[in-house]
Formats: C-alpha cells, sequence, structure tokens
C-alpha cells in the first residue's frame, strides 16, 4: 500500500500561506469532544466503510420507518459559547425533593433533556448529599403514565381556560353570598404555596385555610406550646447525644427530616481505630423500624404502655412525677433502669425522643430532656421545623362543619382526604354536595374522581419554588424539563383564581432574588441558601410539662394495634411508583403489600410458621372496634407482645397500574382523641381464617444460624458471613470478632501449586468496595440508586413471589439472639467481583469474565441464559431476566403492557413509551434470557477514566462513585482503587483491623470489603433460634 | 457367537419350539396387518402429550423462563433434573448393547433393540431441556466451537456444560448409528416379508439393499463389534460427564468427587427400570413372552439390585463425608436434605432407590412380573428424585441464608416433563409398529443353543450322565 498524498493544486503543494489559511478555514468548529487527528486522511478503507455505511442506512431508510423526528441530531452547533445540550454528556440540575416530611437537596442529572436520576446534593449544609428511597424513586414518577394530561371537568378533558373561567365564576359567586370554602393542604413549607394562598385568601375572605398531614405530628407542636411556649419541632443534634433513647421514634426512617438526622446520627456511630467511641442508642418500640434496628438496645413495649414507660424514666432519671408502676414486660422494665443510668451519667449528652402522636407523651420526653439538661446543647429550639405542620384538629373541626354542610366551596391543594384519613365518607359526601370541588392532585386519585375539577399538579421536576424547612435555609425548585403535559403548579393555579396571571416562574425569580439579595443565578445553580446554624434556644419549663401530663393510664383492652408507615411507601402517596412498590421492606423484607405484623411468641402459640420457607403465609381477620379485614400474616420479630402492626399508605384505589389494590387501607381504622389522631389503639381482635396467601417476600430465612428442626447435627453459626463485635472488645481489640482473618490468610499462603501465580490485578486500576455494617441502616436508598441507575427492572408481585426479583443489589437482614426481642444486622450484598470468581469457569461460552482492572463482566449479547454461573455464584447476586422485563425483544408482542402488576406472566412498566424515557442511555437495556448483575456501576468508572484522560492526569480516588455509594445517607459505601495506595478504599483495606471478606476462607478474593459491625452492647447477645410449629 | 457351550441345565431363553421362520413371523408380524386399535389409542394418547410439550416449549420460548419457578437461587430445576433422568434412562441400551455384547451375554439379543431404541428416544428427549432451558435459545448455537467473525470468538473449554454438549452429540451419534446398524440386516428380513411393491421398497430402502451374502454378515459383525467398542466407554463417560456440571462448581452438595461412579451406577439403574416398564407392556401387548422370557426379566432385577445397592452406597458415602469433611456448608446442605423443607423428596428417593430394590434377593420376586413392574416404576420414580434432591435441594439453600428461597414448579415446568414422556411413547410406539421390535438376527442366532426344544433334546442326551444324575432340573419346569 502506498501511502502517498496527492495534491489538488499547486498551493498545496508548496503549503502557501494562503492555501493554509483557506484550508484552516474550512473545518474550522471545534469539537473538543473528538480532537482530530491532523495527519489522517480519507484513505481506501475509510471510503468504503463510509460507503457501506451510507449504502446500508439507505437501504435501512428505504425500507423501515424511522421517526427521526424524536432524535436530537449529533450535528448539534458546538461553535456556540455556552453549548446547552451536547448529547451524550449529562447535564446536572440543583433542586429539592418535598414531600411534606422531607426536603432533601438534589442534584438531578438529565441525559438530552430528560432527568434520569436524583443524586445528593453534596454542597448542602442541610442534607449533606445523602437521599432516601423515596426521593431516588421520584424520577420515575415524573414519567407516570397516569397523571392527567390536562385540566378535567367532572372527569372529562378540558383546557386551562374554561376551567379556570368556570372555577372563578364559581368562587366569586359563592363569596358574594358569603358561602364558606375550604381550602385543604397538606404542610406548606413552600414560600410561594403560601404568598399563593395569601392572595387567595385575600381575594376570597370567606376561606378557611386548613392543613393535615396523613402521618401527623401535631401532638409534639402542641406539647410543645406548653413545655416552650411556641408550637415548633426543634432540630435535634443526635452527633452531638452520646445516649439516644427512642420510643417509638422511626428517626432514622419514616421521622422528621429523616436525612438530615441520619447524616446527624451516624456521625457519632462509627468507631475507629484512633477513636473508638460511638453513642449508645436505646429503643423502646412495639414493632421493629429501622431505627430499631440500629438500637444497640432494644426493648418492646405495647403502645399502652408507653406513657407509663416515660413516667417511669422521668421519675428515675430524677424527675417530680407520681404514678411510677412497673411495666409488664420484664426486659422493659429493666431496661428503664438501665437507660436511666446511662442516662443520668450523659446529661447534656443525651436525647429522648418520642414519635408518638399523644400530647402527654411528648410532654413527658420534653420534661425528661429537660431534667436531663438535653436543651440548648443536643434539642435546639431556635432551629425549628416549617416541615410537619398539619393541625388534626382542625381537621377534625373541618370534618365536623362539611358533616354539618356548612361549606359551598371545597378545594383539596394535592390532599387526598379521602383515602387518607378516618373521614373518608364525610369528604365524600361533601365533596358531592359541594357547589365547587376541586382538587389539584395529578392524577384523579380518590378524592379528586369526585371533584368536579382537577387542575393536576406539575410534577416537582417541572417545578419552580421555594421551600423552607427551617427558618432561615432556602432549598429552591428549578424545572429540569418543561411540562410533559399541560399541567399547571397548584401556586400559579391558585394565583390565577385570585386574580394574578403572572407566570410563577418570574414570581419565584423575583422572590430568590429578594431571599439572596441578587444572587438569584448562583443560588439557583447551588440549590439553596442560607445556613444551618446551630443555635441553641431556650429549654423546655419542666413543672409546666409535667403538670400539663394526665398521669392516669387507661389500661389497654384486647390486643392493641400500631399502624406504622413503611420507608419506602410513606402515606401512600408514592403507591404508584414501581421501585417503590419492589423495594422491600428493610426489616420485613416484603414487596407489593401490607400485612398484620405479629409477634413471634403469638406465631408460637397459634402453631404459625415464623418463616416459611414457600412464601404462603396464613390469612387473619383482624377486627378492631367491630370493623375487620383480612390481612396476611407476618411473624415480626422483636414485635411486643399482645400487639399487632399494620402499614398505612396501601389498598390505593386510584393510584394507578402499579398502586391500585395493592395490600390493604387501614387508614379507616384510625382514630382521633381529643382531636388528636393517634396511630395505635387497641381492643382488637385476630383470627385465623384458614386461607392461605402468597406474600411476595424477598427473604424467607432470617438468621446466620441453621435451622434447629435439623436433628442429629450441632446447629452452627455462619459466622464467615456477617461479623459483630461489642464496642468493649472492639476497645480491647481491633480486630475483635474478626479474629480468624489470620488463620484463613495463613492458610491461604500455602498453595499445591508451586510456582502458580494467579493475576494479582496489580497493573492499572483495579477497583475495590468497602462497606461499612455500622453505618447502614438498611434503609434502602443505595437499592433503588441502583435500579435507576442501572435500568433494572421491576417485576412485579408474582414474579418477587416467585424469587424472580431483579435486583442488582440488596440488603440482608439477619436476626440474632432472642427472637422476642433479637439484634438486626444489615448487609448490603451485591456482586463481589472475586478475581477467583466461580461464575467466570462455568459459563459454556465465555459471556462472564474478568477484565484487566478487576471487574467481573458481562457480555450480555454474548449470553445464551444457562443460569450455570448463577448457580455457581456463592453470593446469589447474578439476576437472570426471566420475562421480557424491558419490553426490547422480538418476542414484543408477547408482552402488551396492558396487565397489572399482580398477575400476569408478561408484564412490563417499561412498556410505555414515556417511562423508558428514564431509562439510563449509558446503560444497555437487556433482553430476556440474559444474566445481569452488579457492574460496579462500570459506566460512571467509564467516564472517570475518559475525563481523567482527555486532561491528562491520573483519575483521582472518590472521583468515580458508584450510585449506591452516592445514595447512601450514611456514607456506608466506599468505592475506589486499589492499587492507588492513597484511596480511601485501600487504606481501608492495609490499616482496617475491621476489614473482612464475605465467605473469605472460600477463597474467591472478593474485592468487597466490609467492616466488622460493633454494637455498643455489654455483652453478646445469646444464639437466636426460631422454633418449627409444633416443636 | 452361538456356538459356545452352555450347560443344558441352563434356563432356554426362547420357548414355544421355535423355528427360524416362526420366529421370523412373530417378530415380523406386529408390523405388518391392520392397525390394532389399541396401538392406535395409545398412540394417539402419547401423540397429545407430545402435542402439550409442544404447546408447553412455546409458551415458555414466547414469554420467557419466568413461566417457570425456577428462580435467583434455584436456576436449575426440573429442567435438569429431567435432563439427567432421561439421559441416565438412555443408558441401559447402550449398556446391554456395547458392555453385555462384549461380555457374550446372550439374554440381551431378547431386549437390545427395544433397549437401545429407548436410548436414541430417551436422549432426544433429554436433549430437549438443556436446548430449551436457555433464556435466549435462539442463540443456541453460540455453543458450539464454530469459526465466526466475532474475532473469533471462541467457547470456553473449562465449562462442563461445553464437555455435556460434546458427551452428548457423541452418545446420540454413537448410539444411532449402532441401533441402525442392528437393524439392518432385520430390515432385510422384514422386506422380505412384505407383500406390497410400496413396503418392499420402503424397507429395501432401510436395509440398505441386505442380501444377506457371507461377506454381509462378515462386515456386519465386525462393525457390530467396533461400535459396541466404541460405545463401552461411552457408557461411562456420558454420565460421568454430565455430573462433572455438578462435581466441579462450587455449591455444597455437588462439590463432591463420589459424583462420576454414582451418576453411572444410577445411570444403569434407572435405565433398566425403565426398560423393564417398557418391557413388560410390550411383551404383554405384542405377545412376546416367548422371546422376552422369565429368565430376562430376572437377568435385568439383578442388574438393578447390584446398582440400586451401589447407589445406595454412594447416598451412605457422601452423607458420611459431609459430616466428615467438618465444612459447614457440606454437612449442612446435606442436613437439609433429609431435615429440611424437601425432606419428602428425600426419603422418597432413599426409599425408592436404596430399600425398595433390595426386594429383588428373593428369586420367587425377581421373576413376580407384577412386583417388577411395580418396582420399575417406583425407581423410575426415585431416581427422578434423585435428581431433584441433587440439583434443586442443594440449590435453595447454599452459602448466604439471606438466599434460600423454595422452589414450587409451575405448570409449563410440569408441562414439559410429561410432555416428554408423551414424546417418548410416541416414538416408542411408533418404532413398535414400524421397526421389528426384537432382533430377528440375534434371536435366531441363539436359537439352537438357548431354545426350549433344543435344551430339552441336550437334557434328555445328558440326563443318563453321571454329572447331571444328581440334579433335581426336569426338562420342561422352567417358568
Amino acid at each position: 500500500m502506498s501511502n502517498k498524498k496527492y495534491w489538488t493544486s499547486l498551493d498545496e503543494l508548496n503549503q502557501t500561506p494562503l492555501y493554509k489559511e483557506q484550508a484552516a478555514k474550512e473545518f474550522n468548529f471545534k469539537i473538543d469532544e473528538n480532537p482530530a487527528d491532523e495527519n489522517a486522511g480519507t484513505n481506501r478503507r475509510d471510503f468504503l466503510k463510509a460507503m457501506g455505511f451510507s449504502v446500508s442506512v439507505a437501504a435501512l431508510a428505504s425500507a423501515c420507518k424511522i421517526s427521526t423526528h424524536k432524535a436530537i441530531p449529533f450535528t448539534f452547533d458546538t461553535r456556540k459559547a455556552v453549548s446547552e445540550v451536547v448529547p451524550g454528556v449529562a447535564d446536572y440540575f440543583a433542586t429539592t425533593f418535598y414531600d411534606g416530611n422531607d426536603c432533601i437537596n438534589i442534584l438531578v442529572k438529565t441525559r438530552e433533556g430528560r432527568p434520569i436520576k436524583i443524586e445528593g446534593n453534596t454542597d448542602s449544609p442541610f442534607t449533606l448529599g445523602g437521599t432516601n428511597a423515596r426521593a431516588q424513586a421520584s424520577v420515575l414518577s415524573l414519567y407516570d403514565v397516569t397523571r392527567l394530561a390536562t385540566p378535567t371537568i367532572k372527569n372529562k378533558k378540558s383546557d386551562w381556560k374554561a376551567v379556570d373561567v368556570e372555577i372563578t365564576d364559581k368562587l366569586n359567586s359563592i363569596a358574594k353570598i358569603g358561602g364558606k370554602i375550604a381550602l385543604v393542604t397538606g404542610t406548606v413549607s413552600s414560600a410561594i404555596t403560601k404568598k399563593a394562598i395569601e392572595k387567595f385568601v385575600a381575594k376570597y375572605a370567606t376561606t378557611t385555610v386548613v392543613s393535615y398531614d396523613a402521618i401527623s405530628s401535631y401532638a409534639t407542636r402542641k406539647a410543645n406550646q406548653i413545655s416552650l411556649g411556641s408550637s415548633i419541632i426543634p432540630t435535634i443534634n443526635y452527633d452531638k447525644a452520646d445516649v439516644i433513647v427512642g420510643f417509638n421514634s422511626d428517626f432514622l426512617g419514616t421521622g422528621i427530616s429523616s436525612i438530615e438526622n441520619t447524616k446527624k446520627y451516624i456521625a457519632n456511630r462509627i468507631p475507629t481505630k484512633e477513636n473508638p467511641k460511638m453513642s449508645r442508642h436505646h429503643q423502646f418500640q412495639s414493632t421493629m423500624t429501622i431505627t430499631g434496628a440500629s438500637a444497640d438496645y432494644r426493648y418492646p413495649i405495647n403502645p399502652s404502655e408507653e406513657k407509663q414507660a416515660l413516667i417511669n424514666l422521668l421519675a428515675a432519671v430524677g424527675g417530680s412525677i407520681s404514678g411510677k408502676k412497673a411495666l409488664s414486660g420484664k426486659d422493659a422494665n429493666a431496661g428503664i433502669e438501665k437507660v436511666a443510668n446511662d442516662l443520668k451519667s450523659n446529661k447534656g449528652k443525651s436525647i429522648v425522643v418520642s414519635g408518638t402522636n399523644d400530647i402527654d407523651i411528648q410532654l413527658l420526653t420534653n420534661a425528661i430532656n429537660g431534667v436531663l439538661g438535653n436543651y440548648g446543647s443536643v434539642i435546639d429550639t431556635s432551629n425549628s421545623y416549617n416541615l410537619k405542620s398539619g393541625n388534626d384538629e382542625s381537621l377534625a373541626s373541618l370534618a365536623n362543619d362539611l358533616n354539618a354542610g356548612t361549606y359551598k366551596a371545597i378545594i383539596f391543594l394535592g390532599t387526598n382526604p379521602v383515602y387518607n384519613t378516618q373521614y373518608s365518607e364525610i369528604f365524600k359526601e361533601a365533596i358531592k354536595k359541594a357547589d365547587l370541588s376541586v382538587s389539584t392532585a395529578d392524577r384523579p386519585d380518590e378524592t379528586a374522581q369526585f371533584c368536579q375539577y382537577v387542575c393536576p399538579d406539575s410534577h416537582y421536576l417541572e417545578s419552580w419554588d421555594i421551600i423552607t424547612p427551617k427558618a432561615g435555609f432556602y432549598s429552591f425548585l428549578q424545572p429540569t424539563i418543561s411540562n410533559l403535559f399541560d399541567t399547571r403548579q397548584t401556586a400559579e393555579s391558585l394565583m390565577v383564581w385570585s386574580g394574578d396571571t403572572s407566570p410563577i416562574a418570574q414570581f419565584v425569580q423575583s422572590e430568590v432574588a429578594s431571599i439572596t439579595g441578587g444572587n438569584y443565578q448562583s443560588a439557583i445553580q447551588a440549590g439553596f441558601f442560607g445556613n444551618i446554624l446551630a443555635g441553641s434556644g431556650s429549654s423546655a419549663n419542666i413543672a409546666a410539662s409535667i403538670a400539663g401530663v394526665k398521669t392516669e393510664i387507661v389500661a389497654a383492652k384486647g390486643m392493641e394495634v400500631i399502624f406504622y408507615e413503611k420507608v419506602a411507601l410513606g402515606d401512600g402517596s408514592y403507591a404508584n411508583n414501581p421501585f417503590l412498590q419492589e423495594m422491600p421492606d428493610p426489616v420485613a423484607k416484603v414487596t407489593w403489600d401490607n400485612y398484620v405484623c405479629i409477634p413471634y411468641s403469638y406465631a408460637k402459640s397459634k402453631g404459625i410458621d415464623a418463616q416459611p420457607a414457600d412464601k404462603n403465609v396464613p390469612i387473619a381477620k383482624v377486627t378492631i372496634n367491630g370493623k375487620s379485614i383480612e390481612l396476611p400474616v407476618l411473624v415480626q420479630f422483636g414485635q411486643a407482645a399482645n400487639t399487632l402492626a399494620i402499614a398505612i399508605g396501601y389498598g390505593r384505589e386510584k393510584a394507578g397500574r402499579a398502586g391500585d389494590m395493592v395490600g390493604k387501607n387501614v387508614y379507616p381504622f384510625i382514630k382521633s382523641t381529643n382531636g388528636i389522631t393517634s396511630y395505635s389503639t387497641d381492643g382488637a381482635t385476630i383470627e385465623l381464617t384458614g386461607k392461605m396467601y402468597e406474600l411476595a417476600l424477598n427473604q424467607t430465612y432470617h438468621t446466620l444460624m441453621e435451622d434447629n428442626s435439623l436433628p442429629l447435627r450441632e446447629k452452627k453459626y455462619r459466622g464467615s458471613i456477617l461479623k459483630e463485635t461489642t464496642l468493649a472488645e472492639y476497645k480491647k481489640n481491633e480486630h475483635a470478632g474478626n479474629e480468624d482473618r489470620e488463620k484463613i490468610k495463613e492458610e491461604f499462603s500455602h498453595s499445591l501449586y508451586d510456582g502458580y501465580k494467579p493475576n494479582d490485578y496489580k497493573q492499572g486500576h483495579h477497583w475495590g468496595m468497602v462497606v461499612d455494617l455500622n453505618a447502614c441502616i438498611g434503609c434502602g436508598s443505595c437499592v433503588v440508586s441502583c435500579s435507576v441507575e442501572n435500568n433494572v427492572p421491576v417485576v412485579g408481585k408474582r414474579q418477587v413471589y416467585r424469587s424472580q426479583e431483579m435486583h442488582w443489589m440488596r440488603i440482608d437482614r439477619y436476626y440474632n439472639g432472642n427472637p422476642d426481642n433479637p439484634d438486626v444486622s444489615f448487609q448490603p450484598m451485591m456482586c463481589q467481583h472475586c478475581n477467583n470468581a466461580p461464575c467466570e469457569n462455568v459459563c459454556p461460552v465465555n459471556a462472564t469474565n474478568h477484565s484487566s482492572e478487576g471487574l467481573n463482566q458481562m457480555a450480555y449479547n454474548r449470553c445464551i441464559g444457562t443460569r450455570y454461573c448463577a448457580n455457581n455464584c456463592p453470593y446469589k447476586v447474578r439476576r437472570f431476566n426471566w420475562l421480557d422485563y424491558q419490553a426490547v425483544d422480538s418476542f414484543g408482542k408477547f408482552n402488551d403492557g396492558k396487565r397489572s402488576f399482580t398477575d400476569t406472566e408478561a408484564q412490563s412498566y417499561m412498556f410505555e413509551d414515556l417511562t423508558r424515557m428514564v431509562l439510563n442511555p449509558d446503560v444497555v437495556t437487556r433482553s430476556r434470557g440474559v444474566i445481569e448483575k452488579c457492574s460496579f456501576c462500570v459506566q460512571r468508572i467509564q467516564e472517570g477514566k475518559l475525563n481523567a484522560k482527555k486532561e491528562g492526569r491520573p483519575l483521582k480516588d472518590g472521583e468515580v462513585k458508584s450510585a449506591c455509594q452516592t445514595a447512601c445517607p450514611t456514607n456506608a459505601i466506599t468505592f475506589g482503587d486499589q492499587n492507588n495506595k492513597e484511596s480511601a478504599v485501600s487504606k481501608t483495606f492495609e490499616n482496617s483491623g475491621r476489614n473482612y471478606y464475605v465467605l473469605e476462607e472460600q477463597h474467591f478474593l472478593s474485592a468487597v470489603g466490609y467492616q466488622v459491625k460493633v454494637r455498643n452492647k455489654d455483652e453478646e447477645p445469646a444464639e437466636f433460634f426460631i422454633d418449627k410449629p409444633g416443636v | 457367537m452361538a456356538s459356545h457351550f452352555e450347560s443344558p441345565l441352563r434356563e432356554p431363553l426362547i420357548f414355544g419350539n421355535k423355528t427360524y421362520k416362526q420366529i421370523t413371523i412373530d417378530i415380523v408380524k406386529p408390523t405388518t396387518g391392520k392397525v390394532q386399535p389399541k396401538w392406535l389409542f395409545w398412540t394417539l394418547v402419547s401423540a397429545a402429550f407430545a402435542g402439550l410439550f409442544v404447546f408447553c416449549i412455546t409458551w415458555e420460548v414466547c414469554f420467557g423462563i419466568g413461566t417457570w419457578g425456577a428462580n435467583k437461587t434455584v436456576g436449575w430445576a426440573w429442567d435438569i433434573t429431567n435432563f439427567v433422568w432421561w439421559i441416565g434412562i438412555g443408558h441401559a441400551g447402550t449398556l446391554i448393547s456395547a458392555i453385555l455384547l462384549l461380555f457374550r451375554q446372550k439374554w440381551r439379543t431378547g431386549v437390545n433393540r427395544a433397549a437401545e431404541a429407548m436410548t436414541i428416544f430417551a436422549v432426544i428427549c433429554a436433549g430437549q431441556f438443556p436446548i430449551f432451558h436457555m433464556g435466549r435459545v435462539w442463540d443456541a448455537f453460540f455453543i458450539f466451537p464454530y469459526p465466526n467473525t466475532r474475532g473469533p470468538l471462541w467457547v470456553n473449554f473449562t465449562s462442563p456444560l461445553l464437555w455435556d454438549v460434546f458427551a452428548i452429540s457423541t452418545y446420540f451419534t454413537v448410539s444411532l448409528l449402532f441401533w441402525y446398524t442392528g437393524l439392518v440386516p432385520d430390515f432385510g428380513t422384514v422386506r422380505d416379508q412384505s407383500k406390497t411393491s410400496g413396503r418392499w421398497k420402503f424397507y429395501n430402502f432401510l436395509s440398505f439393499g441386505w442380501v444377506g451374502s457371507a461377506k454381509h454378515w462378515e462386515r456386519w459383525e465386525s462393525l457390530s463389534l467396533i461400535l459396541a467398542g466404541l460405545s463401552t466407554p461411552l457408557v461411562l463417560s456420558v454420565h460421568t460427564i454430565v455430573s462433572f456440571d455438578f462435581a466441579t462448581s462450587i455449591v455444597p452438595g455437588w462439590h463432591t468427587t463420589i459424583m462420576p461412579p454414582y451418576f453411572v451406577a444410577g445411570a444403569i439403574f434407572s435405565g433398566f427400570a425403565m426398560v423393564l416398564t417398557l418391557m413388560l407392556v410390550a411383551r404383554h401387548v405384542m405377545n412376546l413372552q416367548e422371546y422376552i422370557t422369565l429368565a430376562h426379566i430376572e437377568s435385568m432385577n439383578k442388574v438393578m439390585l447390584l446398582t440400586g445397592t451401589m447407589v445406595g452406597i454412594a447416598y451412605l458415602t457422601e452423607l458420611f463425608t459431609a459430616w466428615y469433611s467438618g465444612n459447614i456448608y457440606e454437612s449442612y446442605a446435606f442436613a437439609n436434605r433429609a431435615f429440611g423443607p424437601y425432606w419428602w423428596a428425600y426419603w422418597a428417593m432413599m426409599f425408592c432407590n436404596l430399600v425398595s430394590p433390595q426386594v429383588f434377593w428373593f428369586r420367587k420376586l425377581r421373576r413376580n412380573i407384577a412386583v417388577t413392574f411395580v418396582m420399575s416404576i417406583l425407581i423410575n420414580i426415585g431416581m427422578w428424585f434423585e435428581r431433584f434432591v441433587i440439583i434443586v435441594i442443594s440449590l435453595h439453600r447454599d452459602y448466604l441464608p439471606s438466599s434460600w428461597v423454595y422452589y414450587s414448579p409451575t405448570w409449563v415446568e410440569i408441562g414439559i416433563f410429561v410432555g416428554t414422556i408423551g414424546l417418548f411413547m410416541t416414538l416408542f410406539l411408533l418404532f413398535c409398529r414400524f421397526f421389528p421390535a426384537i432382533a430377528i438376527a440375534e434371536v435366531k442366532a441363539i436359537l439352537k443353543v438357548s431354545g426350549n426344544q433344543y435344551r430339552q433334546k441336550q437334557l434328555e442326551e445328558v440326563k443318563n450322565q453321571e454329572v447331571y444324575k444328581n440334579t433335581s432340573v426336569e426338562a420342561g419346569t422352567w417358568d
């Protein structure tokens, strides 16, 4: 082959200046992505390639219908100074996830204009980059096909003009005759919505604003009115507490501002060699939550005894209160003493907190904290929340008034009281009777379906807003995509009805400018403004608090029932999000359902199998004050004796395809006492119906201790999977709980095969991960984040029942100790990227193999789906595409996507084009019949490496973060390069005495190190056995 | 082959004073004449089940493996259980035709044809499972090491699944050749009996124009011996390699060195059980009692007693090894087999395979047709459970308790399995109708030694000899 260059003109031959200049001009726009090789010319091969490509494209184009109008051309004009959308490059927008309970500063990753992933905003002083599962999953809700595409009048499509005219006319005529208007809102922390409501009220003076929370903290505010003189919810600095005592408070999971609190909590929970110190967490609770699971000591108590327990505790720490009486539980009695001792020796460095919506209980915790002097140090009353500001009493009086027919108009600002209050029937009737009924729900939900007008709100990723979770801290929302449908923000609707038609964007922008003193651009870019200043505030008035407590205790009748909130589904508003439905409950490990939790002792007495291997559980009929409901039974270890627990947020009827008829609705069972909503009740009975139920459990065996139904054999504890120790032991020996590692290392230093040297991946990168079991609280944020990042499909209830779920990472939950009150451990588990991987050598077609960087990788296109690798994976992290989940393969016509999630052989939420917009374009969708698994987010590694290469520098540690790592609110997961001696991962591997590898003695040489879990306990717990029925 | 001396006290293998002509008539008869309603009925029933197989496979391929109960933990379940079961069943045919041929066991002539046919059909059934258990069956050809433009991208020679591909394709090819070779002279016989030209042409084609010359016979004998020699190692190797699927893995309960001998013994065990099930029925339906005699049945029962006990010893050795190893995962795997959620499968296996064949220590029961039939069914069930125990019970609880699951089959899996039985029976019934079900030439070869009238003559000749004076055996007391 000749490399001759032919000249086309004498100028070219002589390279005259004129020629050079013109030649340079010819293709003069710079594309920094593809630095062109100056010397390369078109040769014959390239020509033939191009020719072949164009001919085949032409052939394809003439043969197939290609919908080019949907594509973004690659020939985007990059000469512009500011590129808006560069295909293939993600843009991040700072905004805020807000739902009344949580306010989380987030970054939204958009690709080609589509939001596809939520990341925590690490700059935020408020949430410090943490996210929860709800925030992670919320991006899918944007593409929910159930959302209304236009406003509706009497459930028929309409347009804004018509709707606005009719509503304003009706409002005016009602206002003219002095008819009352009810505005039913949730917690309003939005400065914009607040202003809009003010405007509305100013225009229509007969308006009553009622704000309520489906899961209320009203009693806390009410109690603080007595103790502190103002109805606030103060900030609790868990990081400053050395002793934390929780009473039915799920502050790590579903409590107020849980990410902020989790960050603070975990700051004082990781002991190190240099500083072997951690707080001690006691938890008194009726059912098991992730907060209880994280506690060092946990005491089951009945809800009716919580007040007595607090009275006893107050007396024990030196408060002047009478009425001390022994509790029914032996553990709890001893616990009170132990806790009191711990509290007394940590005055000013402790906290007692209750999540119960009861004024007496809240007053008692205030008194205890006052006696202990925790105000000003741990409790910061000068920084109080604007979250959870619903008022139970005004909801109750609204219900009364509605019953009396007082209101002519009723407007629901996204609220759904027909579903999520006990006043369902009253609201239903009132809506029907009212002259005007409007809902701003984004879908025709249980309430909106009866309303005359539905004015759909935009999704938060399409919205402008300013949220003030705490006074002085502003968190901004900006649209990350223009409205997908003809929707309008609620605040804008209110303003329009109040006669102000200026666009909301302008309004928000001017507000932001005035808040920030003109720094609009940088404030919106940051996503927040202001700082969280540590304050102190006043202390509670102890005497007033105690005086407010009614000390008489009403003994509970029958069984007690707790209505609790799940980490994923909350009050039920997330019901149509399949990611959250499929996220297993962190403790119960159930997906797609609610159920009645029964204590182990009760199960034993009734002969109910506590861990049914086949996931078939009995159905029980629970009768509460005459009303009954049939629910599947789940034996919850650690549930207090004589109590039942049922999750609210299920049984939606009008949520959408994923959420409808999943579980049962128990809101109708919730009662108010003296206007305060109470989430527990007594007088319940339970009986087995004899029917069985297929529960979509995703873990059926609950302990590392082997089954005691096996005779002839000593029971063994699988200690090399999850290692634990106590703080006392750890202080003595940093290898505590991990002593066997030395022996394992020594054993593997010998080999039968002299001279055999396995690849140790010492060249280039060698990726590794560290998971700190002490930090993991089991919240599940990583599971959802991984699914969103890697296009992991949702499979639905039936497939989970068949154990065909697809999660690339899961959180294993193991119980240890007494089954009536066990210790709980969480273990995030994903592909361990073994250097000696058992999956690799068994694949007949080489579809899975090891990269030079130590990654165990999958070639999906090569996989024929024998599942041999999955069988041979000791960690059971390989997942098989059982069905056509992504609607991508050639047999798609069998997947019509029209069937519901609960039955069906072939269904896929990814069937809808709209939903598919959430797919991450950097990660290929997998066809039916191939194996997939955690890739260590190889697309992120690749992106990081390319960025470093473009900038001509080595990759920095922490530059590449896996999706699970970024989502984790406790920084339990660290990813990095083991070959970089300065990386956090290799430092931990080298130096931490707590580091171990799961099943290390089997010599799989995994790349994921775990850190021994340390509990701040005085002694090791006893062994855990679950008795089989009849044993 | 048939010329060496045999004790006149030996039981004859052919009854009914058969002549060469009578043998021809008896064995060719079922292939001619009118279709029997009984045959038609059972063929249609079997074909209906074969249709179920096609339906269930179509369902599975259209929707996906998710229509099965297999799951994240139990990646192989009924599919591979059935595969190993069917492959095992095939082994009796090869053993009878190859090893027993080399050992000059004359009783094999009565059953070898049908047993070989069974091998072919069983391997056909077995072959469905590795193919259709693949998630992407349309890419099944990836498993062959063929030259390609992807690099070339080669298969993974360290994977036992690949070894399976070679082992089973070799096995099928050799078995098919062997079977067909045996059929060639018999096709010639059937041709010679045919009364229509179409039939004549058909069987003439199948017999490759066999004329029965000495040269033909000589070559035929040589080829048979060569193929027998080739098949003999296959009897041992095929199931050894199938067992490597398990033995080379790291799953507790799979990873044991006992697997190859244990699998081979089990395969022969189940194969003989299936041969007996089929032959007892065929003998009755096709009136072949004079060719498939109690002597045949007894011989096969002896083989089952031997192999069943070998399998039983393997079961007990496994338990011992698991306990003695001190490995907590290994010892749990076996404790869990016996006392875990699937205890019933384990004890069904133990009862059917280890306990029940012990009845064959008694001659009376060995020669009892009803007992033999029941036992053959029990052993078929037991051997299916053995594979279920090995595959599903080992997988469902391995290292991490968090991933332990319970597996139950769906209607699709059940339909596919039942369907392969239908497919198998359809093929076998077609075989009985169109092919000579007993090797005519080979039976004729032993007639002069093992036919009852010749044996009787022999006995009479030797009756007065000193050696036989004290024997109590009288001619005609065989039953």
